[in-house]
């Protein structure tokens, strides 16, 4: 019920309307009751009956009377149509405007949440949120409303005037109100979860038949054609069975609520037509009630589907205000300072991190009391095993993630002390996947300085030496990238993303290196495009070469967390340690630097060493 | 209906009443059910027109007349129909739901099953999204022109026309005054359905619209989050709603026209009954009965006209999806067994190419389709693909000859694109060749059953090609009927129990689709066991281009050795250490094979090889 309100609620800007809209729908339901009495009176007046209320003066003619009621009874329609055209209008105007609203505000909500609800959310739950389940509540706050206030009406008007009339006949026809409530209470409370079986049976067998597709080259060559087609009937079985039950679930429940509502007609032509006989009431009047139970008979069949639409409208209320309801822990506070530009000052005192427990995920340990410094433009290189909290590291200085335990300083203010826009403005981000919007090559570019001008874009591609494989499109900087549009490769993809973040002109940049992928002759060119980048700021980079590491101004070992190795190469070089064996493999076996890739051998070397001291210790880290 | 079909602006290829003959006769294994379900539906419309009739007599001779037995008789007569009605529904329904869905269960399999049964080259030329639309969408649209379309639509048209009988029965000339508003009714319904149709469209449009602007927002969060550009993708976001909001307005302000206007135009029958019949009453030549049997019968009238026009669509949808299913059930397979293959019991591994041309065939229709386009376009039609020519671009190998003992490692080296894929694809004849010769031990490769053929080898594809599936589900892929000990022992000998047993779950961890829980050389070891569980004679590799830990690159190594084992392989090389293992070096270059040795001889030679040697391999870690 609170959701329902809450629903609700989003309807205040629009209550003046909204009232309007359904006063006119009550306006139609009760004109909708006329029309029976009408022809009732009519036949009455054919037969020459006496009729209970003079609804016209006693000196006019039958066949007046009955020219009147035709009459009357097109004017009434006309009316109602209008009305009627009115409400059904509304209403649907309501439900959008209110699914609107509630989709802006869901929408706005979903970009201040932090990284860690989309590390937990996959994206296809979200737009089933903000898409479908939206929708069904839409029909809810608009329609359904409408139906469930027209049945009311309809049921106490009826009940009403039939009351006025026999309170006899009135009790004999709630008989059969309540059961066919309560069967259309069990039918609409099940068919979501009937259909939910469905979509979910379906779902498998889809997965199933494009998993085939998609591997058939193995299926054809393991000819394990056979195997596919029994696990798929297996799949379309299951499916059919689901489908079974909703057909008994429709054939035992629709039959018998259509039944209930020719059972109240053969209740009134059997004793309403004693009354008739008797004298007790017109023929009129029967044919009148008759009219009255017709008008029901629509309403009723809806029933069942609108029961079904208010248990979704909960079932979805409450998904989508959960989301609603995570408040972003990563938020600016109140009071922030104001530093203006920052010089580049950063510094990690003692800073350590725990990725909270989820639903299926134990609590991590990710980072633990990791300290350092790092001066305005030098360049900080973190190398490390898998799962080690590199990238960890990286994502808490833009507050992607806050801090656990200890401080992240820039120029001396805890970063979370800093207004989120102005720290997050400053700080450019290379990331390890880049995500291209579909767009133009230039609005990429120009994502995170959208004002900026052809020759700005152009001046940043030109420094990622991104402009020449531009140019090589027939569009330039005009053309599509993404699903309608050219694919780029993957070293393409990432010089975009450099210009992108160099046109930005950060204090800070924070690279995620993820060239393992390219090839060598790109490699080298975004090298190029990556030392342009880095000159005069401070960067941090999350290194997979020994080429970038070695001319940093200082070296971050990270292994489960911790910094393990620090220093300048010739230091580390110096030590002995597992950076010095990483650097061995160059010279004694004539490895090139570009060639080595760092995270790959350190957790060789890790391996090699756990192995060792035997396989108690499991670290499966996220990073 | 191929009218209906044409004004839709679908093209349709071939016959309707082909089509749905054929549509239909994935119900003939049904037709008794279907039979019964014919007569249930004819009863229950014959109920609904009756039940009005009985109304009459209940007035005439019952309330009229002031016979008591006489009301009752009738009274309880309608109560026997209702209950009849009532049975013969849920029976109807329950059965509809039944055939529509075995039908389209036939559908769905007979279209997997042929999909399975395809060449290769059908998949080349069709995208997987398309051919799960066959299965998914297209299925459907034929579940409910099945269950719903064919047998509502006799229904419909069954009691229309008893209305419009009985009517006349009663009264013709009453009867003809009242269908008068029939044109009305059908000339809205028609210019309603048109002009929905196209607004309809509009909102399906604005709907992917803004699911796709989402689902690009949802995807990048992290990169609109570190640019901060929350706000503009409000804005944006706002707007792509808001035309979806104003679309879906426009359409739903003339689904509220429709209804009331029906509604308008069935009162208007109703007073026409009620003013021209009541004075007929008056006057003696109409009794009250026939009159309120009218009344009722009107209201009968526009349900049926209703969902014929929604019919309409139905077949429509069900035409165009029937046909596309028709198309993929049509497909030829030619890759079959030719007459008098025999299989192949026993293989030593020996294989010859022998003059081997190849190239790629369009599949026919694809042909034809292409021809009408040029022609639509005016241009000449293409000529028959051309066959002397050497240089046609279409072809992927030429002049392949290679022969390889049994045991032997043939790698295959060479840039991407030079045919390497399309040679190993030809062994398990995936793919007929265009002249040449292809020999396992000895006999030609079309004298051989297919299956048996591939029943002697095992594929190790790049992406490894997993199932979604646990561990032990997919290395017993290639032999079903592996028992545990095989498993684990294949698993000791690739080397991938030590990690397999390390997982929580053991063999049980499910594998996600496409392998993703596992690392690349993990899931290289799955695979090599997979092939090597299957025991086969032949081993086509695709080697992993990705780089791994040297821990993992020396564990594959082992593994690899081990598959490789006196059995005859090709390898598609990316690797030095198996590339200077191979018997056979092949180097290929736009379909030819340039040069052959090995590894030693051919960097002796100084040509192709070296080259590639210097610029890609020497680097390796790998030794």
């Amino acid at each position: 019920m609170n959701i329902l309100i809450r629903i609700l609620r989003y309807m205040r800007p629009y209550w003046r309307r909204a009232a309007l809209i359904y006063a006119v729908l009550i306006v139609i339901t009760l004109l909708t009751l006329v029309s029976p009495w009408l022809i009732g009176s009519a036949i009455d007046a054919a037969l020459g009956t006496q009729t209970e209320s003079a609804l016209y003066p006693a000196s006019w003619s039958r066949e007046r009377v009955l020219v009147t009621t035709a009459i009357v009874i097109v004017t009434l329609a006309i009316v109602r149509g209008l009305g009627n055209f009115a409400q059904s209008y509304g209403t649907q105007w309501l439900g959008r405007r209110i699914a609107y609203d509630l989709r802006m505000d869901l929408f706005s909500h979903l970009q201040r949440l932090p990284f860690s609800f989309y590390d937990r959310t996959r994206v296809g739950q979200l737009m089933s949120r903000v898409t479908g389940d939206i929708d069904e509540i839409r029909f809810f706050a608009g329609v359904v409303i409408g139906d469930v206030l027209n049945l009311v009406l309809l049921l106490t008007g009826i009940y009403g005037i039939m009351f006025s009339i026999s309170a006899r006949l009135t009790l004999i026809f709630l008989i059969p109100l309540p059961v066919l409530f309560v069967v259309a209470y069990l039918f609409g409370m099940r068919l979501e979860p009937y259909f939910g079986a469905i979509r979910t049976a379906r779902g498998e067998m889809y997965a199933r038949i494009q998993e085939n597709l998609s591997q058939i080259v193995v299926v054809k060559a393991f000819s394990r054609e056979e195997y596919a087609r029994q696990q798929f009937q297996d799949d379309n079985t299951r499916v059919l069975n689901a489908w079974i039950r909703v057909a008994k679930l429709y054939s035992s429940s629709l039959p018998a609520i259509w039944f209930i509502v020719s059972l109240l007609t053969f209740l009134l032509l059997y004793f309403g037509g004693e009354w008739v006989i008797d004298d007790k009431i017109t023929l009129g009047t029967l044919v009148s009630f008759n009219a009255y139970v017709g008008l029901l008979s629509l309403p009723t069949h809806r029933l069942a589907f609108m029961i079904d639409v208010i248990a979704r409208a909960i079932a979805n209320g409450k998904r989508i205000f959960a989301i609603m309801d995570t408040t972003p822990e990563v938020k600016t506070r109140l009071g922030a300072a104001h530093p203006g530009e920052f010089k580049g000052h950063i510094r990690f005192e003692n800073v350590s991190f725990i990725y909270s427990a989820s639903e299926d995920e134990p609590e991590v340990e990710v980072l633990f009391e990791v300290s350092f410094e790092a001066r305005p433009d030098t360049v900080t290189a973190i190398v490390g095993t898998t799962g080690s909290g590199k990238t960890t590291l990286i994502d808490l200085v833009p507050r992607f993630y806050d801090v656990t335990g200890g401080a992240i300083t820039i120029d001396g203010y805890d970063v979370r002390d800093l207004p989120l826009k102005l720290l997050r403005s400053q700080v450019g981000f290379v990331m390890q996947n880049t995500f291209l919007f579909n767009a133009t090559i230039h609005e990429n570019i120009a994502f995170g300085r959208p004002e900026a001008t052809a020759q700005d874009v152009i001046a940043a591609a030109r420094a990622a030496r991104a402009h020449d494989f531009i140019m090589e499109f027939a569009g330039g900087y005009q053309t599509l990238v993404g699903e309608r549009g050219v694919t780029l490769s993957g070293g393409q993809r990432q010089r975009i993303a450099i210009a992108r973040a160099l046109l930005v002109n950060p204090r800070i940049l924070i690279l995620d290196d993820a060239t393992a992928s390219v090839d060598s002759h790109t490699e080298i060119e975004i090298r190029a495009a990556l030392q342009h980048l880095m000159q005069g700021r401070t960067t941090l980079i999350v290194a997979q070469r020994l080429s970038t590491v070695m001319h940093a101004d200082q070296i971050l070992l990270l292994h489960r967390g911790q910094v393990v190795e620090r220093g300048t190469h010739a230091e580390l070089v110096a030590l002995g340690g597992r950076y010095a064996q990483l650097w061995r493999l160059q010279t004694e076996q004539d490895i090139q630097v570009e060639e080595i890739d760092i995270t790959a051998v350190l957790d060789g070397q890790f391996e090699a060493l756990e192995a060792a001291d035997g396989p108690d210790r499991q670290g499966d880290r996220k990073s | 209906m191929s009218v209906a079909a044409s004004d839709h602006g679908t093209k349709l290829e071939r016959p309707v009443r082909q089509t749905y003959g054929r549509i239909l006769g994935y119900v003939a294994p049904y037709r008794q059910r279907v039979a019964l379900t014919v007569m249930l539906m004819l009863l229950t419309s014959a109920a609904v027109l009756v039940a009005p009739a009985l109304v009459r007599q209940a007035i005439n001779e019952g309330m009229a007349q002031r016979d008591e037995a006489a009301l009752l008789r009738y009274g309880l007569l309608f109560l026997a129909v209702i209950v009849g009605e009532a049975v013969g529904l849920r029976l109807q329904m329950y059965n509809m739901i039944w055939i529509g869905q075995h039908a389209v269960m036939a559908v769905r399999r007979d279209i997997f099953y042929k999909y399975l049964d395809l060449n290769l080259s059908y998949f080349d030329h069709n995208r997987i999204g398309d051919m799960m639309a066959r299965v998914t969408e297209d299925s459907n649209a034929l579940e409910r022109f099945i269950t719903w379309g064919v047998i509502n639509m006799i229904s419909n048209l069954f009691t229309l026309v008893g209305i419009i009988v009985l009517m006349l029965a009663y009264d013709w000339s009453l009867a003809l005054l009242t269908f008068t508003v029939l044109p009305l009714m059908i000339g809205l319904t028609l210019w309603w359905r048109k002009l929905s149709s196209q607004r309809y469209r509009a909102v399906r449009e604005a709907v992917g619209v803004v699911s796709a602007s989402l689902q690009e927002n949802l995807s990048g969060m992290r990169t609109v989050q570190a640019f901060v550009r929350e706000y503009r993708e409000k804005s944006r976001f706002s707007e792509v709603a808001e035309t979806e909001l104003q679309a879906s307005l426009s359409a739903d302000k003339l689904a509220s026209i429709f209804m009331p206007g029906i509604d308008i135009i069935a009162q208007l029958g109703i007073a026409i009954v009620v003013g021209v019949g009541g004075i007929r009453v008056l006057n003696g030549d109409l009794d009250a009965g026939t009159l309120v049997a009218f009344l009722l019968y009107v209201n009968l009238f526009f349900d049926p006209i209703r969902d014929l026009a929604r019919r309409l669509d139905q077949f429509q949808e069900a035409a165009a999806a029937g046909e596309r299913i028709l198309a993929v059930l049509e497909a030829e397979s030619d890759i079959q067994d030719a007459p008098g293959a025999q299989p192949l019991d026993q293989m030593d591994g020996a294989v010859e190419f022998r003059h081997v041309d190849f190239a790629y065939v369009k599949p026919r229709h694809e042909l034809a389709r292409d021809a009408d386009r040029a022609a639509a376009n005016g241009h000449t039609p293409a000529a028959t693909p051309d066959t002397s020519d050497g240089d046609d671009p279409a072809q992927v190998l030429h002049d392949i000859t290679l022969s390889v003992r049994p045991g032997e490692t043939v790698a295959l080296v060479g840039h991407t694109g030079a045919g390497k894929s399309s040679l190993v694809r030809l062994l398990g004849r995936f793919y007929e060749i265009r002249s040449g010769e292809i020999l396992f031990d000895r006999r030609p490769i079309r004298s051989i059953t297919i299956a048996s053929l591939r029943g002697h080898m095992a594929w190790v594809p790049q992406d490894t090609g997993l199932f979604a599936a646990t561990i032990r589900d997919n290395l017993r892929y290639g032999r079903l009927d592996a028992t545990e000990d095989e498993i684990i022992a294949a698993a000791r000998e690739t080397g991938a129990h030590d990690f397999i047993s390390r997982l929580p779950k053991g063999y049980d961890t499910e594998v996600e689709e496409g392998g993703a829980r596992l690392s690349t050389g993990q899931r290289q070891l799955i695979s090599f066991t997979r092939a090597l569980l299957a025991d086969p004679r032949i081993i086509i590799l695709d080697e992993a281009t990705s780089a791994v830990d040297t821990v993992t690159e020396l564990q594959m190594q082992a593994g690899l050795r081990k598959l490789l084992q006196g059995r005859t392989a090709f390898v598609i090389a990316h690797r030095l250490s198996t590339i200077v293992r191979a018997d056979q070096v092949v180097v290929m270059d736009h379909g030819r094979i340039i040069e052959r040795g090995t590894h030693d001889s051919l960097l002796a030679a100084r040509g192709h090889y070296y080259h590639l040697y210097t610029t890609q391999l020497q680097g390796q870690i790998a030794e």
